[in-house]
């Protein structure tokens, strides 16, 4: 029998069957192990004779008794006013977190998407009415077909009315439009640049519509209501939200309360 | 103290009665300091921890939820040893020389004076073996001390050594196994101290 080198698992097992925690099956293993490897004998009995000689280390005395006075058991409590200050503290610096982390995501990942909506309607009721370009010439209104002869293309008509949206038969006495008639809709309130617009307009009745009208080439035009105002509105600076009042607040009242919590500590901690 | 009187007191204690609470001190007071020097090798520091271990036991008795109550006190004990021990590698000292206070106080050696071979002349050779295990202690890892300690020094059995760690059980076997080999392999450098059981293998091998 050579002495072989013990796997870690052999000398757990060894170990605990010093301290007889083996099961049956485990026992027997060891014990073959021990009648094989003359080197897991020797090394059950250096742990034998290494336990008893921790067992029997000499005690140490005891420099006093360690039994609490009534002043050492009162003074070890701590304050209930100082867990509630660390509480409030963490809570208050929570929400801050909390705030700050709201207002630093985007705008579109917050605001509710009903908004945006309600917004999109805003615009659309306060935009004019688009013109309707009738192609041969508008069914509601021959007389101003007649002015369009052999320009080609539609002509502008009003809003679309139930009368509007019938059907109507061809009239073959109706001379054949070839040039699209435009009819200006009423727009109220008339602003500068759309009475401009109207006037133009109305001297160009015999003018192609597709494309810009010579008067107004090179020009930019903008009918968009209220578009100067919005374009005001975002370049003035934000005035401060209710949101950026709150991180303020907490904030100041998270300093306050750890500060509270600190100093809470440091007198308990002195009068201990 | 039968495991009833025990319970009583920790009833009592729990009421509110500092007597019961230091009646269950006075039980388990020397077994408390022994392991936290065995843990930390320094009398002041045991002195520190074992105190600072009864006045946390008498201030969480609440959260004691019954079983054993030695592995729920030693526990505390561990713990702050634990904390002295950070503490310790925090702002580590060096002691120049053992402080003997009293005569019959154990001789004391620090650690550099018995990384040479100990003569055995210079004190009982009883002596000189415990110093040498105690120093050979210290060499383990801390969570291989703590649990040699538990098992070989004061007795305790695997499952309270288990609720003393808070480490499952194979956990504790494992790093018991591990500690006992190691603390044999350094105890072979005291080989002149040690019983001749114990020379086996360093003869065999040599």
């Amino acid at each position: 029998m050579n002495p072989r080198p013990l796997s870690p698992y052999q000398q757990q097992l060894l170990s605990e069957y010093l301290d007889d925690r083996l099961s049956a099956r485990q026992k027997a293993e060891v014990e073959a192990l021990l009648r094989d490897n003359p080197e897991a004998a020797t090394t059950l009995e250096n742990l034998r004779q290494l336990r008893l000689l921790l067992r029997n280390l000499p005690a140490r005395r005891l420099p006093h008794n360690f039994t609490l006075t009534r002043q050492m058991a009162q003074q070890q409590k701590r304050p209930p006013v100082l867990s509630w200050l660390r509480l409030s503290s963490i809570l208050a610096m929570l929400l801050t977190v909390f705030l700050v982390t709201l207002d630093l995501l985007p705008r579109g990942a917050t605001a509710p998407q009903t908004i945006a909506t309600a917004d999109m309607y805003t615009y659309a009721a306060a935009a004019p009415t688009p013109p309707i370009i009738y192609w041969n010439g508008n069914p509601g209104n021959p007389a101003a077909n007649a002015g369009a002869m052999g320009m080609g293309g539609g002509a502008e008509a009003g809003p679309l009315s139930k009368s509007d949206s019938a059907p109507r038969p061809i009239d073959p006495q109706q001379p054949v439009v070839t040039q699209p008639v435009i009819v200006e809709q009423p727009v109220s309130p008339p602003d500068t640049a759309t009475a401009e617009n109207n006037s133009a307009a109305r001297s160009a009745d015999t003018q192609p519509i597709l494309g810009p009208r010579p008067e107004e080439a090179g020009q930019v035009l903008d009918t968009q209501p209220n578009s100067t105002q919005l374009t005001g509105n975002e370049s003035t600076p934000p005035a401060t939200t209710p949101l950026r009042w709150a991180q303020i607040g907490l904030a100041a009242l998270t300093v306050l309360l750890g500060l509270l919590t600190l100093w809470g500590y440091k007198r308990w901690q002195r009068g201990k | 103290m039968t495991p009833f009187d025990e319970a009583a007191l920790v009833q009592a204690a729990r009421k509110g009665s500092l007597d019961a609470f230091n009646d269950l001190v006075l039980a388990h007071q020397e077994m408390a300091f022994n392991v936290a020097y065995r843990i930390l090798n320094d009398d002041a520091a045991a002195e520190d921890a074992t105190q600072t271990a009864f006045l946390s036991a008498y201030r969480n008795l609440d959260s004691y939820r019954g079983g054993s109550f030695r592995a729920w006190v030693l526990r505390m004990v561990t713990n702050a040893c634990y904390d002295e021990l950070r503490r310790h590698k925090r702002r580590p000292t060096t002691p120049l020389e053992p402080i003997n206070e009293t005569e019959d106080e154990e001789i004391e050696s620090p650690a550099w004076l018995a990384d040479t071979a100990p003569s055995p002349e210079a004190a009982a050779e009883q002596r000189e073996l415990a110093q040498a295990v105690q120093d050979c202690l210290n060499r383990l890892p801390d969570e291989f001390r703590v649990v040699i300690v538990l098992v070989d020094v004061q007795g305790l059995d695997y499952n309270e050594v288990a609720q003393v760690s808070k480490h499952p059980l194979g956990t504790v076997k494992s790093r018991l196994a591990r500690a006992r080999l190691r603390l044999r392999d350094c105890l072979q450098r005291f080989v002149e101290l040690l019983p001749a059981q114990f020379r086996l293998k360093d003869e065999e091998r040599a």
